[in-house]
C-alpha cells in the first residue's frame, strides 16, 4: 500500500476509531473517520478511499447495510469488516455480500495493516 | 439472561479495544521520540506492554463469557465436545485456583460432534467439575478428557495420575444425591458414573 493511501474507518465508538486513525496516520496512512453509516457514505462520496474498515455492529444503519450500499455505488471499493464475538456470522454474511474479509475486534494494528495491504492490491 | 450477558460482554470488548488502541498510541509516541528525550522511557514502554498483556487477557475472558452467553441461544445445537469442554475448563479455572487445583482439558484427536442442549451440557460439566474439585487433593490436577467409550462420546474427569481406560472397569452409576441432575441427564441423553479410586475420584459422562 502506498504512503498516503486513504482509508476510511467506520465505528460508532468514536474514541476507538479516532485513536486507531491516529496510529495509522503515524504509519503514513491517511485515515478518515466516520462514526455512523450515513456519515460513512458521505465521506466515501467526498474522498473516494479505496479501502473502508467497517464495524458490523452499529446502531442505526448497520455495517452490513452500509456495505451493501457501498458495493452498489462503488463495486471496486474494498471493505474489511470488524466483528465482535457474537457477530462473526455477520462477518461471513458480509463476505458473501462482497466484503474483502473480516477481523475480530480488538484487532492487532499490524494484522489490520497487512489486511489493508491485501485489500489495496485487490483494488488495483 | 444470555442475550443480556452477550450484549454486556460486547460492550466490555469495545472498552478493551479502546484501551488497547490508547496503549498502542502511547507506545507509538514513545517510540517516535529520540532516545533519552522521554524520561523513564523503558519503564513507560514496560508499563504500556503490561496494559497490552492485560487487555489480551481481558479479551480472552470476555470471549469465553460471550460464547457461554451465546450457548443459551439455542436449546438444540450441533457442537464439538472438544471445544465445549475446553471452554468450560477455561471458565472454571478460577474455581480450581481457589482450591489450588489445576484444571486442564485433553481433547480427542478428532472433533467429537454431538447434537445437544449446549447450555444444559455446560451446567452438567460445571457440576461435575465441582464434584471432583470437592474431592480432589489440594495441589493436584483435574483433567477433563474427551474420549470415545464403547464408541460413544464421553467426558472423563479425574484428579488422579492414572488416565488409563482400565479405570472404567470400576464404573458405577453416580448416586443421585451426589449429583442431583437426573432430569438434565435425561434431557441430554447422557449417563454419569463415578470412576477412579477413593484417593482419586472422578466422573465419566457418557452420551447415549
Amino acid at each position: 500500500m502506498q504512503k498516503g493511501t486513504k482509508v476510511l474507518l467506520v465505528d460508532d465508538e468514536a474514541e476507538f476509531v479516532r485513536t486507531l486513525a491516529e496510529r495509522l496516520q503515524i504509519r503514513g496512512i491517511q485515515a478518515l473517520v466516520a462514526t455512523d453509516g450515513v456519515e460513512a457514505l458521505q465521506v466515501v462520496e467526498e474522498h473516494a478511499p479505496p479501502i473502508v474498515v467497517l464495524d458490523v455492529m452499529m446502531p442505526g444503519m448497520s455495517g452490513i447495510e452500509v456495505l451493501q450500499r457501498l458495493k452498489e455505488r462503488h463495486p471496486g471499493i474494498q471493505v474489511i469488516l470488524l466483528t465482535g464475538h457474537g457477530s462473526t456470522k455477520e462477518g461471513v454474511r458480509g463476505m458473501r455480500l462482497g466484503a474483502f474479509d473480516y477481523l475480530m475486534k480488538p484487532v492487532h494494528i499490524e494484522e489490520l495493516i497487512k489486511k489493508m495491504d491485501e485489500a489495496y492490491d485487490a483494488s488495483r | 439472561m444470555g442475550r443480556i450477558t452477550a450484549g454486556l460482554s460486547h460492550e466490555i470488548n469495545n472498552v478493551l479495544a479502546i484501551i488497547k488502541e490508547s496503549a498502542g498510541l502511547m507506545d507509538d509516541i514513545i517510540r517516535l521520540c529520540p532516545e533519552n528525550v522521554v524520561p523513564h522511557q523503558d519503564r513507560l514502554v514496560k508499563s504500556v506492554d503490561n496494559i497490552r498483556k492485560q487487555v489480551d487477557r481481558g479479551v480472552d475472558i470476555v470471549t469465553g463469557l460471550n460464547r457461554f452467553a451465546h450457548s443459551m441461544d439455542e436449546s438444540r445445537a450441533r457442537i464439538d465436545l472438544n471445544e465445549l469442554t475446553a471452554r468450560m475448563v477455561f471458565l472454571m479455572q478460577r474455581f480450581g485456583r481457589k482450591r489450588r487445583i489445576r484444571l486442564s482439558a485433553v481433547p480427542h484427536p478428532e472433533p467429537v460432534m454431538i447434537e445437544t442442549d449446549p447450555f444444559c451440557l455446560e451446567m452438567l460439566l460445571a457440576a461435575g467439575v465441582d464434584f471432583c474439585l470437592d474431592r480432589a487433593e489440594e495441589g493436584s490436577s483435574l483433567v477433563l478428557q474427551v474420549r470415545l467409550v464403547d464408541d460413544r462420546p464421553a467426558v472423563w474427569m479425574c484428579s488422579g495420575p492414572d488416565l488409563s481406560p482400565t479405570t472404567f472397569s470400576v464404573k458405577e452409576p453416580c448416586p443421585g444425591d451426589l449429583l442431583p441432575l437426573e432430569e438434565d441427564l435425561e434431557h441430554l441423553k447422557a449417563d454419569i458414573f463415578v470412576v477412579g479410586t477413593a484417593s482419586a475420584p472422578g466422573l465419566l459422562m457418557q452420551f447415549r
